[in-house]
C-alpha cells in the first residue's frame, strides 16, 4: 500500500482500541480456562487442561448443547422459511415495479426487519410469558413457544442477506429474460434464482442459528426452570466453577467462529462467481 | 410454437398471412407521471428489420419492452400477426428478445441457456437438444457449449443471448443495444454477422440503438425518435435524402445546415435551413467543373482539423457563425486554423427543410 492510500491515523486508533476491547477479555477467558488458579497473583497459575475435558464430558453441558442446537436450528429454520418467503418475492417486485406498492412493500419489510432492534430481548422474553405462559398460551409447549419467539429476532439476518444477494444477483433481469423465453416466474425463480441464491441462504441460515444459539434473554426468562440452554448454563456455571465456564464459553466461541468462517468462506465463493468478467 | 387466441385486426379468428408482423398503433404510456411514449405509431413487416434510433430518455427501450410486453401501455394497441397482444403477457407473445446486458442465466450453461426457453415453452428435451446443437452451430460456439456465460468473451455472450432469443423462432426478435456493451472492434464484425444472420433466417426484428452508424448498417428502416415520439420512419437511403426536418438532419449528423435567412441571392428565405449532406461540401478550388451549374459559395474561417481514422474532419466557421463541417483526404494540403477560404456546396445536394 503507497503513502497516499494509508488509512489515516486516528482510523488505526480505533480500529486498535476496538480490537483490544474485544480480544483482551477473549483473552482473559482462554487463560482463565486454561488455569489451575488466578486468585493469588495477577498472573495465571498451574496450566491445565481439565477444565476443557470437564466441560466437554459434563452430561449437563452435552445436554444443553444438545438442546441449544436443536431449538436454534428450529428457530434458524422458521426464520429462513418465513424471511425467504417474505423478502425473496418482495425484493423481486421491487426491482421489476416501480411502482409505489412494491416500493411500500419493501419498505414495510425494512421496517419489519428494523423493529427487533428496537425491543430489547428481555422485553420479547416478559411479552411471550405474558401472552403464551400466563394468559392463552398455557397449552402450548414451551420450546415451541421459544421457537415462535426467537424465529422473528432473526428476520434481520435472513432479511438483509437475501435482500443484497438478489440485488447483486439483478434478480430482476433474470426474471423478466424468463418471461420473454416463455417461462413463468416460478420457473426462472426454481431453475435459475434458488439455485443461485443456495449459499446466499445457507449463510443466511447458519448466521441465524449461530445468533440463536447465542441467545441468552429469552432462553433464560422463557425456559430457565424447564429447559437448561447452553448460554444459561455457563452463566449458572459462573458461580460454581468460573474456570469450567471459562472453558466451556472458550468452546462456544470456537464453534461460532468455526461457522462464521465457514458462512464467510461461502460468501467469498458465492461474490466471485458473480463479478463479471 | 404454442397458438395465442387473441382478438385480430379484422375480427376474423386467425391472423392474415398478409398482416405485418408487428403493427403498434397510437401507444402512450406515463411514467412517474412523465409522458415517455406519446402517440407512436410503428409497422413492420415479415423479414424487416426496423431500428430505434434516439437519445437517452427519447422513449426507445420503453417502447421496446412494451412490444415485448415487459411494460404495460396506458393507451393504444400492438398487434403481431394480425392478434392482438397489448393484454398479453410475454410468455405469451411470439417473441424472442436480447437485452443490453445479455441477462444471461449465470449457473446454467451456454447450451442449457439456449434449451431453456424450448423447454419453459413445453417442447421436449430432444427436440430442445436438437434446437441449441442447431443454433450452437449457427453462431458457431459449438466447442463452448458446456461453459458457464461468466466463461466467455462479451462477444459469445452476445451470439449465445441472440441464440437463446432465436431457440423458439419467435416471430419478432427484439433487441436492446445488443452491441453497446462490446468493444468497438468487436462490435463492427459482429453486428454484420447479424445482419446476415437475419437475412439468411429472414427474421423480423426490431432493435434499439443511439448508435446512427449501427442503426444504418443493421436496419431496413430506421424510427428516428425524440421525447415519446417517432419524429421520422424511413430507409436508411431516404433519412439521408430527406430528414423530415431540421432536429432529425441535426440529430443524424450527416449534414451541414445553413440558416436561409442568412444567405444572400436565390439562397434566402424567410425561414427554414438548407442543408447538404457533409461530403457535398468543397473548398472552392477543389471543386469538379459543372459546367456552370448553380452553386452556394461563401466565405468560412478554418476553427480547427480533427484527423479522423477515415478522413480529416476540417471545423468551418460559416456565415452568421454556423458551424460546418468539411471532409479532407490525410493526404490532402493542411489547412491553417483561422485561415479564410471559398466552400462551396453543389445545388443538387441543397435541400431545403422547415425551422
Amino acid at each position: 500500500m503507497s503513502a497516499a492510500q494509508k488509512p489515516p491515523v486516528f482510523s488505526a486508533f480505533a480500529l486498535a482500541a476496538l480490537l483490544i476491547a474485544v480480544l483482551v477479555p477473549m483473552a482473559a477467558l482462554l487463560l482463565y480456562g486454561l488455569s489451575g488458579r488466578w486468585d493469588r497473583h495477577w498472573w495465571p497459575e498451574a496450566p491445565t487442561l481439565r477444565w476443557f475435558g470437564e466441560a466437554v464430558r459434563d452430561p449437563r453441558v452435552q445436554g444443553a448443547v444438545l438442546r441449544t442446537t436443536a431449538l436454534a436450528l428450529a428457530s434458524a429454520t422458521l426464520a429462513l422459511i418465513c424471511g425467504a418467503l417474505a423478502t425473496i418475492p418482495a425484493a423481486i417486485a421491487a426491482q421489476l415495479d416501480p411502482h409505489p406498492k412494491a416500493a411500500a412493500l419493501r419498505r414495510a419489510l425494512d421496517l419489519i426487519a428494523l423493529l427487533p432492534f428496537a425491543i430489547a430481548p428481555v422485553v420479547i422474553a416478559i411479552s411471550a410469558l405474558e401472552l403464551f405462559v400466563g394468559r392463552w398460551g398455557g397449552w402450548l409447549p414451551l420450546p415451541l413457544v421459544y421457537v415462535a419467539v426467537v424465529a422473528p429476532t432473526l428476520f434481520p439476518l435472513i432479511h438483509k442477506t437475501l435482500q443484497s444477494a438478489l440485488a447483486q444477483l439483478n434478480a430482476a433481469a433474470l426474471i423478466e429474460a424468463g418471461r420473454t423465453l416463455g417461462a413463468s416466474d416460478a420457473l426462472t425463480i426454481r431453475r435459475v434464482l434458488l439455485p443461485m441464491l443456495a449459499p446466499a441462504l445457507l449463510a443466511a441460515f447458519l448466521l441465524a442459528w449461530v445468533t440463536a444459539a447465542m441467545e441468552f434473554a429469552i432462553a433464560n426468562l422463557l425456559l430457565g426452570g424447564q429447559l437448561e440452554l447452553l448460554q444459561p448454563l455457563m452463566n449458572s456455571l459462573r458461580n460454581a466453577n468460573g474456570h469450567q465456564a471459562a472453558a466451556l464459553m472458550v468452546l462456544a466461541f470456537a464453534g461460532v467462529g468455526a461457522v462464521v468462517a465457514g458462512v464467510a468462506a461461502l460468501t467469498r465463493r458465492w461474490t466471485a462467481v458473480d463479478q463479471p468478467r | 410454437m404454442s397458438s395465442i387466441a387473441s382478438p385480430t385486426l379484422d375480427g376474423g379468428a386467425a391472423a392474415t398471412a398478409d398482416a405485418p408482423h408487428l403493427a403498434v398503433r397510437d401507444a402512450r404510456l406515463a411514467l412517474g407521471g412523465r409522458p415517455v411514449l406519446r402517440g407512436i405509431d410503428l409497422t413492420l413487416a415479415r423479414g424487416e428489420v426496423v431500428a430505434l434510433l434516439g437519445a437517452s430518455g427519447c422513449g426507445k427501450t420503453t417502447l421496446l419492452r412494451s412490444i415485448a410486453g415487459l411494460q404495460q401501455l396506458d393507451e393504444g394497441s400492438i398487434a403481431m400477426g394480425g392478434r392482438f397482444v397489448q393484454s398479453l403477457p410475454p410468455q405469451r407473445r411470439d417473441i424472442g428478445m436480447v437485452f443490453q446486458h445479455y441477462a444471461l442465466f449465470p449457473n446454467l450453461s451456454v447450451r442449457e441457456n439456449i434449451r431453456f426457453g424450448p423447454l419453459a415453452r413445453g417442447e421436449d428435451a430432444a427436440q430442445a437438444d436438437a434446437r441449441a446443437d442447431e443454433l450452437l452451430a449457427l453462431i458457431d460456439l459449438q466447442a463452448m457449449a458446456d461453459r458457464l456465460p461468466q466463461a466467455l468473451s462479451g462477444g459469445q455472450r452476445q451470439r449465445v443471448a441472440l441464440a437463446r432469443a432465436l431457440a423458439t423462432r419467435p416471430m419478432l426478435l427484439l433487441m436492446d443495444e445488443p452491441f453497446s456493451a462490446l468493444d468497438e472492434h468487436f462490435r463492427l464484425p459482429l453486428r454484420r454477422q447479424f445482419r446476415q444472420l437475419q437475412r439468411e433466417l429472414g427474421q423480423s426484428c426490431v432493435i434499439v440503438t443511439h448508435d446512427r452508424e449501427e442503426a444504418f448498417e443493421v436496419a431496413d428502416r430506421v424510427a428516428v425518435m425524440f421525447d415519446g415520439v417517432i419524429a421520422q420512419c424511413a430507409s436508411p437511403r431516404e433519412l439521408r435524402r430527406a430528414p423530415v426536418n431540421r432536429r432529425v438532419a441535426d440529430f443524424l449528423g450527416m449534414f451541414n445546415r445553413l440558416d436561409a435567412r442568412t444567405l444572400e441571392g436565390t439562397w434566402r428565405r424567410e425561414s427554414g435551413h438548407w442543408i447538404a449532406p457533409v461530403e457535398a461540401l468543397m473548398l472552392a478550388g477543389d471543386s469538379p467543373d459543372t459546367h456552370g451549374a448553380p452553386a452556394l459559395r461563401f466565405p468560412a474561417t478554418l476553427r480547427a482539423n480533427y484527423p479522423g481514422q477515415q478522413r480529416v474532419a476540417c471545423e468551418f466557421e460559416g456565415p452568421n457563425g454556423q458551424t460546418l463541417t468539411l471532409w479532407r483526404r490525410h493526404e490532402d494540403a493542411e489547412l491553417a486554423a483561422g485561415s479564410t477560404v471559398e466552400l462551396t456546396i453543389a445545388e443538387p445536394a441543397m435541400r431545403w427543410i422547415e425551422d
